[in-house]
C-alpha cells in the first residue's frame, strides 16, 4: 500500500503540483501564525510564582474629613498607624483567613504599574548593566508567607525574609536575577552596583524563586525591596488575604457581608472593596491588552486551521473526483472501502509530511533573519532561567512539531472527508465514471 | 461452481422502475467457457456484475462454490472479489498513472499474504507475452496490449473465474482473435472457469455454452 502511495503520488505530480505548492505555503505561513498564539498561550500558563488562588485583597479606605461617620480622634498619624494593624488583625481574625498582610502602594504582585533598575554585579564578567524589574514590600507584614513565594537553599526563609529589618536599598531577589548576575554562586551577601555611581551598593539579603511580576509577561526577573521600615500613616491601603485551602476566594468575597464590613471598620478605615486575586490579575490583562491580544492570536490560528481543512478538503475532492473510475478498478480487485480511504488519506499525509518538512525549512530561514516570536517579554530584561521559548533551537522544534500535528490533523480532517464519500460509491457505478 | 437463482434487478428512480433482470437461473460449471449474447440493454453486463459481486441483485441468490454471498458484506464481498474472481472489461480498465506491472500487482496489493507480488506480476505478463512491456504506461500501448495487460491483472491472483464483459469489443478482430485465442488457452491449458459476454457471434461460438438474453431475461433459441 506505501508504495501504491508513492507512486500515485509521484505519477500524478503534475496534478498535484498546486495542492502541494499550497501546502509549503501553508505550512510556513502555519508556522508564523501560529507560533504568535503559541507564545501567548504558553506564556500565560507559566507558574506565576504565589498561589494566586488562594488570594484575595481588600482594599480599605478612609472616610473623608467631615463625613458624619468620621472620627476626627483617629485621624492623627499614630490613630492612623495603629488603626491600619488593628485592621489587618480583624481581617486576620475573620472564619477562612491564614495569613494576611498590609502592601505597600503599588507593591502588589501583578500591580498595574511596573518599576525597573538597572545594575551590575560587579563582576569581571559583567560587561553591561542588566534590568530588572522591582517591587516594593513592607517589612513585618509577612509579605512573602501570605504570596506563598519559596526561598532557595541557602536563602533565609520566607519568614525571616518578611519580619527582618531592611536598610535602605537591600533586596531580595529571584532565582533568575541571582542567575543573571551571579550565575551558579548563591547571591546572597552579594551586592549590586548602581550603574552611574559604582560606589553606591546595594546587597541582597535574599533569594526567592521565581515569582513573575505580571501574569502576562514572561520576564520573571524580579526583585523586592523596601523604602520604609514598618508601617507608615495612609488614607488607603490594601490587604493581602491568603484563604484556607478548603475555601474559593469567590465563594469568600461573594458571602463578605454588610455585617462583615461593619465588623472590619477600624477608626476611619473601611473596606472599599474585595476582589479574588484570579479576577484581579485578569483586570490587568484585561487593561494591558494581553487577554484581547492573546484571543486575537488563538482566533487568527483557529480561523487559519479552518481554512486549511477547508481548502485541503476542497482541493483533494476536486483530485480525488477524476479518480472514481480508478476506485472502481481498485474496488473491482478487492480493495475495501478502507483501503480505499487509506490510499486517499495516506496520499494527503505523505503530502503535507514532505510540503511541510520544505514549507518548515522556508520559515526557518525567515526566522533565522527576523527571530521567533518574544511573546509578552520585557525588553531589556533578560530571564537567564526561562523555558523553551527564549531558547531558539527549542522554540522552533517545539513550534514545528505542533504546527506539524496540527496541519496533519487538518491534512487528514480535509482529506477523509472526499476519501469517504468517494470509497462510499459503488464498483459499478465509479467504473462507469468518465 | 457459480449459480444464480430467481436473480431480479430492478433499478429505482423517483417517477421510473427499470427491470434489468427477470427471474434469472444460471449454473456455471467448474472449467466451462460460456458466453451471454444478447442485444444492448437486454441486462448482459448487469448480469455479469451481479456475478462478479460487484453489484447486488433486488431478489435472488447468487452461489459461489456452495456458498450464499448474496448477504455478505462488503469486506467479505470484496475479499470474494480479489480471491475468486478476476475481471476482464471492454475498455480495459488500466490505470494510465501506473505502469504495466503495477496495474498487474493491484489484485495482490489487497491480499494478506499475497507472496512474492512483483515476480507473480511478471509471471502473469510473461502469460500474455507482454513481458519486454512492464514499465510501459498503459497509454503506451495498442489496445490489444492493453487488453493483454487487463487479462494479466485478472488471473495473477489465480482466481478461479474469469468474468470478461465484451473483451474484444473495442479490439480490430485480429487483436480480438488474439485475446480470445488467450482465453482459450486460459480455459483449456489452466482450467479456468470464464464467463463472457460478447456481441459477436463467432466468438460466442467458440465457446462451450451460449446463453442468449433478451429484455433481461434468459431466452432458448
Amino acid at each position: 500500500m506505501f508504495r501504491l502511495i508513492f507512486k500515485n503520488l509521484w505519477n500524478r505530480r503534475r496534478a498535484y503540483a498546486w495542492l502541494f505548492i499550497e501546502l509549503i505555503v501553508v505550512s510556513a505561513l502555519a508556522c508564523a501564525i501560529l507560533d504568535g498564539g503559541l507564545i501567548s498561550i504558553h506564556d500565560a500558563n507559566l507558574p506565576l510564582g504565589y498561589d494566586s488562588d488562594r488570594l484575595l485583597i481588600i482594599e480599605a479606605g478612609s472616610i473623608p474629613e467631615g463625613a458624619v461617620t468620621f472620627d476626627a480622634s483617629a485621624a492623627n498619624s499614630v490613630s492612623n498607624v495603629e488603626n491600619q494593624l488593628r485592621f489587618v488583625e480583624k481581617v486576620k481574625q475573620m472564619p477562612g483567613v491564614v495569613m494576611v498582610s498590609e502592601l505597600e502602594q503599588d507593591g502588589m504582585l501583578n500591580c498595574e504599574s511596573t518599576s525597573m533598575n538597572s545594575f551590575y554585579s560587579g563582576t569581571e564578567a559583567d560587561s553591561g548593566a542588566n534590568g530588572i524589574l522591582t517591587t516594593l514590600f513592607i517589612p513585618g507584614t509577612n509579605y512573602f508567607e501570605t504570596y506563598g513565594i519559596k526561598s532557595v537553599p541557602g536563602s533565609p526563609s520566607p519568614e525571616e525574609l518578611s519580619a527582618r529589618s531592611y536598610a535602605r536599598k537591600e533586596f531580595v531577589i529571584t532565582r533568575s536575577v541571582a542567575e543573571l548576575f551571579w550565575p551558579g554562586e548563591n547571591a546572597v551577601g552579594k551586592e549590586f552596583i548602581n550603574p552611574r555611581d559604582s560606589t553606591v551598593r546595594y546587597p541582597v539579603v535574599g533569594v526567592v524563586e521565581d515569582v513573575r511580576q505580571k501574569s502576562h509577561i514572561r520576564t520573571n526577573c524580579l526583585a523586592f525591596t523596601t523604602w520604609r521600615s514598618g508601617i507608615e500613616p495612609a488614607d488607603y491601603f490594601q490587604v493581602l488575604v491568603r484563604l484556607d485551602d478548603t475555601i474559593d476566594p469567590e465563594t469568600f468575597a461573594a458571602a463578605f457581608s454588610n455585617d462583615d464590613a461593619r465588623r472590619l471598620r477600624t477608626g476611619n478605615f473601611y473596606v472599599k472593596s474585595l476582589t479574588p486575586y484570579a479576577d484581579l490579575i485578569a483586570n490587568v490583562e484585561n487593561s494591558a491588552g494581553a487577554t484581547a491580544e492573546r484571543n486575537m492570536s488563538i482566533a487568527l490560528a483557529v480561523f487559519f486551521l479552518i481554512n486549511l481543512i477547508l481548502g485541503i478538503s476542497s482541493s483533494f475532492f476536486l483530485q480525488t473526483r477524476r479518480r472514481i473510475r480508478e476506485m472502481g478498478v481498485h474496488l473491482s480487485f478487492g480493495a475495501t472501502r478502507r483501503h480505499i480511504t487509506a490510499m486517499l488519506m495516506g496520499e494527503g499525509l505523505v503530502m503535507a509530511a514532505i510540503a511541510f518538512i520544505i514549507g518548515d525549512i522556508l520559515f526557518l530561514q525567515w526566522a533565522l533573519k527576523f527571530g521567533l516570536s518574544t511573546g509578552n517579554f520585557m525588553n531589556g530584561i533578560c530571564n537567564p532561567a526561562d523555558t523553551w521559548a527564549s531558547h531558539f533551537g527549542q522554540h522552533f522544534a517545539i513550534l514545528s512539531g505542533i504546527v506539524f500535528i496540527l496541519v496533519i490533523i487538518c491534512v487528514l480532517i480535509g482529506t477523509w472527508l472526499p476519501a469517504r464519500s468517494l470509497s462510499r460509491i459503488s464498483p459499478v457505478e465509479a467504473l462507469r465514471n468518465e | 461452481m457459480l449459480t444464480l437463482n430467481d436473480i431480479n434487478k430492478i433499478y429505482r428512480t423517483k417517477t421510473i422502475e427499470t427491470c434489468a433482470l427477470n427471474n434469472v437461473n444460471l449454473h456455471v460449471e467448474k472449467g466451462e467457457f460460456l458466453s451471454i449474447m444478447g442485444p444492448s440493454g437486454c441486462g448482459k453486463s448487469t448480469l455479469l456484475n451481479i456475478m462478479g459481486l460487484l453489484d447486488r441483485p433486488t431478489s435472488g441468490t447468487v452461489t459461489v462454490n456452495g456458498e450464499d454471498v448474496t448477504g455478505l458484506g462488503d469486506r467479505e464481498l470484496a475479499r470474494f472479489r480479489n480471491r475468486t474472481f478476476g475481471f476482464v472489461f471492454q475498455s480495459f480498465q488500466l490505470i494510465n498513472t501506473l505502469s504495466v506491472l503495477d496495474n498487474v500487482t493491484l489484485p495482490l496489493l489487497y491480499r494478506s499474504n499475497p507472496g512474492n507480488i512483483e515476480q507473480l506480476a511478471r509471471e502473469a505478463l510473461e502469460k500474455v507475452g507482454l513481458s519486454h512491456r512492464m514499465t510501459h504506461k498503459p497509454t503506451q500501448l495498442s489496445g490489444g496490449q492493453a487488453q493483454r495487460v487487463a487479462i494479466a491483472r485478472a488471473i495473477v491472483g489465480n482466481p478461479a473465474i474469469i468474468l470478461a464483459d465484451e473483451p474484444c469489443g473495442n479490439l480490430d478482430s485480429r487483436m480480438g482473435s488474439e485475446i480470445m485465442e488467450l482465453l482459450h488457452e486460459l480455459n483449456t491449458s489452466d482450467g479456468r472457469t470464464i464467463v463472457m459476454v460478447t456481441h459477436n457471434e463467432s466468438q460466442a461460438k467458440e465457446t462451450d455454452r451460449i446463453v442468449h438474453f433478451f429484455d433481461g431475461q434468459q431466452v432458448t433459441l
